[in-house]
């Protein structure tokens, strides 16, 4: 092939592709902790949300957005997921968990959740449950096992809930508030998820690991 | 050159320009920040000298920083300063501006790293790759890593639930060396204008379809790497890449064709692939397993390397990383072993 033509078929390919492309986008159904999980893993180790401030994350997902090529949904989804975590941990400073204790990252994308908790026909499990889908699972897995889609790239890793001695010890009202504040590289949802949401995703819990107090 | 492409070019060029210089009014520095990566090695190297077989050394192989400043909603400019082996080699990997304020592209002006397959560009560094040294592909038959001034055009659309459709555009300055120069590592890029400039800017891409547990890409790139009195010298490189992941386990390939213009009116002919499969145990450790092949035209050159990992994740920023690689080498009349063993502690910050 000679070098004109080589020329012209690289040209030719690139434009071809840029037509193809589709001109609109489906909306992701995804909250932002899970497109956290499956978009940031893909290439590398998960950094955890309390690792930078909400300032030092914007730039971040602005840069990442580029390399990454994500879609604008994902940048956005991501954003809001990594920023809202940060204040929390700013807000609500914890100190950083020992090795083995309880540590895990939860998910704050505001709008993913009042879509899936806004049936009200729902028992406070069966909401609890579609929150924790949401926010709790990329990391916790689907049953609770650590063993969720972020969790191969998080050090420390997310807790096994259901094997958490620190789950079953605690009241209703002390796990909200677990929830509400966080710790270690797990944020707190005071700020993104209602008292209610907080409740039912307690609920949740309890079907979970198996206990009730 | 015909008219019509040089003037497309010109157009392009512009375009980004003028978005930058569109968004300048209003642009204050409201954030910079800094991050980077940090790796300390000890290296072993079998030396094919009876008397001396094993050389061994510390190396302080990089300590990148990272500056990311943001001016406005849509305007941004990223860049990296790589000290290499203690200072040795000081470059700027990347340095550019970019105009993100179209949904779906992204305009990029300045210095990038080019997007070809996935090595290049997205998983080379240390804190991200899985092995402490580049597949024997990314040193034989690309010369990663490879970044060049220029413009690019890159951005995503989604395809149904949790995929997308990537695409890159770019032209850039070009690989320039020697005519005839079947070493790829002596390529360098066309920073700015010099005395024996050519005008032949390189062009290529990558596309790439991401499925929520798998990915590939087609990438290219062609341009003249040198001139001679009579003629323009060009080199193209294509290259395939995969990946699969299934919860810790990441399985990834690329596969590398290089076609180099002689002065002999001949093509210098080459290919190289790598395949890597890791697994990610709940115990913070991640077997690697990677093979890496390197496919002369010519007689001598191809080599084989077989490569055998284990990563200790210390903490969400540390690793402590051991590879062993058995590396063999086809020379004219012999096969030569150039094994080395690298323990290599890395740091993200």
């Amino acid at each position: 092939m000679t070098k004109r033509n080589r020329h012209s078929s690289i040209w030719a390919g690139l434009v071809g592709v840029l037509l193809l492309l589709p001109v609109t986008s489906v909306s992701a159904q995804e909250s932002g902790a899970e497109m956290w999980g499956r978009a940031c893993g893909r290439c590398h180790r998960i950094q955890p949300p309390n690792k930078y401030d909400a300032d030092a994350w914007h730039a971040i997902t602005v840069h990442m957005a580029l390399t990454a090529r994500l879609t604008p949904q994902e940048e956005e989804g991501i954003r809001e997921f990594l920023m809202g975590a940060a204040r929390q941990v700013a807000e609500n400073p914890t100190p950083r968990p020992e090795r083995g204790e309880l540590a895990s990252v939860a998910s704050a994308d505001p709008n993913v959740v009042s879509i899936v908790i806004s049936r009200s026909d729902s028992t406070p499990a069966e909401r609890g449950a579609r929150v924790y889908g949401a926010q709790c699972k990329v990391c916790h897995g689907e049953k609770g096992k650590g063993d969720g889609p972020a969790a191969v790239g998080l050090t420390p890793r997310p807790s096994d809930l259901t094997q958490s001695e620190l789950l079953r010890a605690m009241s209703d009202e002390e796990l909200v508030e677990f929830l509400a504040v966080g710790k270690g590289t797990m944020p707190g949802f005071r700020e993104i998820l209602t008292e209610q949401e907080l409740e039912d995703v307690v609920e949740w819990l309890r079907s979970l690991i198996g206990s009730s107090k | 050159m015909p008219k019509c492409v040089r003037s497309v070019r010109l157009a392009f060029v512009l375009s980004v320009m003028l978005a930058a210089l569109a968004a300048a009014p209003e642009a204050q520095a409201q954030l910079l920040k800094l991050s980077g990566y940090a790796d300390f090695e000890w290296v072993a190297t079998e030396t094919n000298d009876p008397t001396d077989e094993w050389h061994h050394f510390f190396d302080d192989h990089h300590f990148n920083l990272i500056g990311l400043a943001w001016v406005t909603d849509d305007l941004y400019g990223a860049v990296e300063v790589e000290y290499e082996h203690a200072g040795e080699e000081i470059a700027l990997e990347y340095g550019y501006v970019s105009y993100v304020g179209i949904p779906h592209l992204r305009l990029v002006g300045g210095k990038f790293i080019v997007p070809f397959n996935h090595w290049n560009r997205d998983i080379h560094p240390s804190f991200i790759s899985k092995m402490p040294d580049r597949p024997i592909v990314y040193n034989n038959v690309f010369p990663s890593t490879y970044s060049d001034v220029g413009v690019l055009a890159t951005g995503a659309s989604a395809v149904g639930n949790r995929s997308r459709i990537t695409y890159d555009v770019y032209v850039v300055n070009g690989l320039k060396g020697d005519a005839d120069d079947g070493n790829f590592r002596h390529l360098t890029a066309n920073d700015r204008e010099k005395p024996d400039r050519d005008d032949n800017k390189a062009v290529g891409g990558r596309l790439g379809i991401e499925l929520p547990q798998a990915g590939f890409g087609v990438s290219a790139y062609s341009g003249n790497y040198a001139k001679t009195e009579t003629e323009d010298l060009g080199i193209t490189f294509l290259g395939l890449d995969g990946e699969v992941h299934w919860r810790g386990l990441e399985v990834r390939g690329e596969y590398v064709r290089a076609s180099q213009d002689l002065t002999t009116g001949d093509e210098n002919e080459r290919s190289g692939y790598y395949v890597q499969a890791s697994y990610a145990t709940q115990a913070n450790f991640e077997p690697v397993l990677r093979f890496s092949s390197v496919d002369f035209e010519e007689a001598s050159g191809d080599a084989r390397e077989l490569g055998i990992g284990v990563n200790y994740f210390i903490s969400a920023s540390g690793t402590l990383r051991f590879g062993y690689y058995f590396e063999t080498e086809d020379d004219a009349e012999f096969e030569k072993d150039n094994d080395k063993f690298i323990t290599q502690f890395v740091v993200v910050f």
